[in-house]
């Protein structure tokens, strides 16, 4: 049986043990275009099943390919430490996942965060946080995928006013067919308001 | 006219440092009313976290000047808000099971809608504003972006949907904008046809779900 999290009537097919493993894989090869193919998986699933679980693991799955990209990172001494507790951290995942142990499953994903939080503040160029960043961009994606803005923020923990920057960003609202036009809208807004005309 | 704001419109204006214009709007429109959801999202939620603090601090001063009414919650309020977010939540179902569109806030801004007799909701996103507006629109959005997995719109939900919220217009940021600029309630030195571009392609960079076609389309018709 493939239920991720401790609420077992929430029905996620999707085969988390076999996830992990190809996440262990790609991220020790490294391959970042597989581990950004998991990702996707992980986060096109979550929204599916509404599932704050499968998209912690894309966050970490999405945040550790983004450390892998960078060189000043992987070439840092501190990088085979850091990727040894990555990969040790990972084992546990999925062996408390394996033994239904959700309770320390999280534990453990929120432990993996420390570690790439602590990381990128460590090694990183950048006063923000990666996970952070992760989260951030993820959610425009879920927006992209449909979901409201307020429901993409609260399914990644991100914030509405950054995400509303990386949207604005995007071409998610040239691709989007127009049914009306700014003038249709203001016409609406004069034909209701307070203001006489002659 | 009654509009009822949802937080994207407000983090729009701020972030923009247009939010002063919001005083002249609400003076030639009517009533502008949140949620306390919507305050809770713009000023509680960031208040305490530097990057957004400014914000918090624009949006608060427009509420102490009453220029919007933070409209208290009620058991009638939560009861219809839950009734709406049962409905939007199961308005598209995918592979059989419903898929979960809209969170709390934008359904209580929905809710608000009715229960203080407004018309028109104020909303930068685009999925909310489909739903009311175009179901079928955001159809063609779920099913390419799921790569045509099974997903069906339910039309019956839909019907309930609409009884709950009555007859709804939606407007962004940019319709506020393009309204103000129309009727001259802009300052005058915001009157060039240029710093109307300027603030609308603003609004569009920080989150407006308009497009560059929307904007072009709407300049030339000053040609």
């Amino acid at each position: 049986m493939n239920l991720i999290n401790n609420n077992l009537d929430n029905k996620n097919y999707i085969d988390i043990e076999n996830i992990i493993n190809k996440i262990i894989t790609n991220f020790n090869k490294p391959n970042l275009y597989e581990l950004h193919r998991i990702d996707e998986q992980l986060l096109e699933q979550g929204i599916i099943d509404n599932n704050h679980e499968i998209i912690q693991l894309c966050v970490i799955t999405y945040a550790l390919r983004k450390l892998l990209s960078k060189k000043h990172i992987t070439l840092n001494p501190k990088w085979k430490d850091i990727s040894s507790k990555i990969v040790s951290a990972l084992e546990k995942i999925k062996d408390f996942y394996i033994d239904k142990n959700y309770e320390k499953y999280n534990l453990e994903l929120d432990n993996i965060e420390l570690i790439i939080k602590d990381t990128d503040k460590d090694l990183g160029y950048f006063v923000t946080n990666l996970i952070h960043d992760s989260r951030n961009k993820l959610a425009s994606s879920v927006y992209g995928y449909g979901l409201s803005l307020s429901k993409a923020c609260s399914l990644l923990g991100a914030k509405k006013e950054q995400v509303m920057s990386i949207i604005g960003s995007t071409k998610m609202s040239d691709e989007d067919v127009a049914f009306k036009s700014i003038n249709d809208r203001v016409k609406y807004i004069n034909k209701n308001d307070n203001l006489e005309r002659t | 006219m009654k509009i009822v704001f949802d937080a994207g419109v407000l983090i729009g204006f701020s972030e923009t440092c247009l939010l002063s214009l919001f005083k002249t709007l609400k003076e030639n429109i009517g009533e502008f009313i949140v949620t306390k959801g919507v305050k809770a999202e713009c000023i509680d939620r960031v208040k305490n976290n530097m990057r957004f603090k400014l914000s918090a601090f624009r949006i608060q001063d427009q509420l102490d000047n009453f220029v919007f009414k933070v409209q208290d919650g009620s058991e009638e309020l939560d009861i219809k808000t839950k009734r709406i977010l049962q409905l939007t939540n199961s308005l598209f179902t995918i592979n059989n099971r419903p898929l979960k569109l809209v969170d709390f806030g934008e359904a209580e801004s929905l809710a608000m809608l009715g229960l203080c007799k407004a018309s028109c909701l104020a909303i930068e996103e685009r999925t909310t504003r489909m739903i009311v507006e175009n179901p079928h629109a955001l159809l063609k959005i779920l099913k390419k972006k799921h790569h045509n997995k099974n997903i069906l719109f339910l039309e019956n939900k839909y019907l309930k949907f609409l009884e709950e919220i009555g007859t709804v217009k939606c407007i962004r940021s940019v319709d506020l904008i393009a309204y103000a600029y129309e009727n001259r309630l802009l300052p005058s030195f915001m009157l060039e046809k240029q710093y109307l571009k300027s603030m609308l392609y603003s609004l569009k960079f920080n989150g407006c779900s308009v497009s560059f076609n929307e904007i072009e389309d709407y300049l030339s018709s000053f040609e």
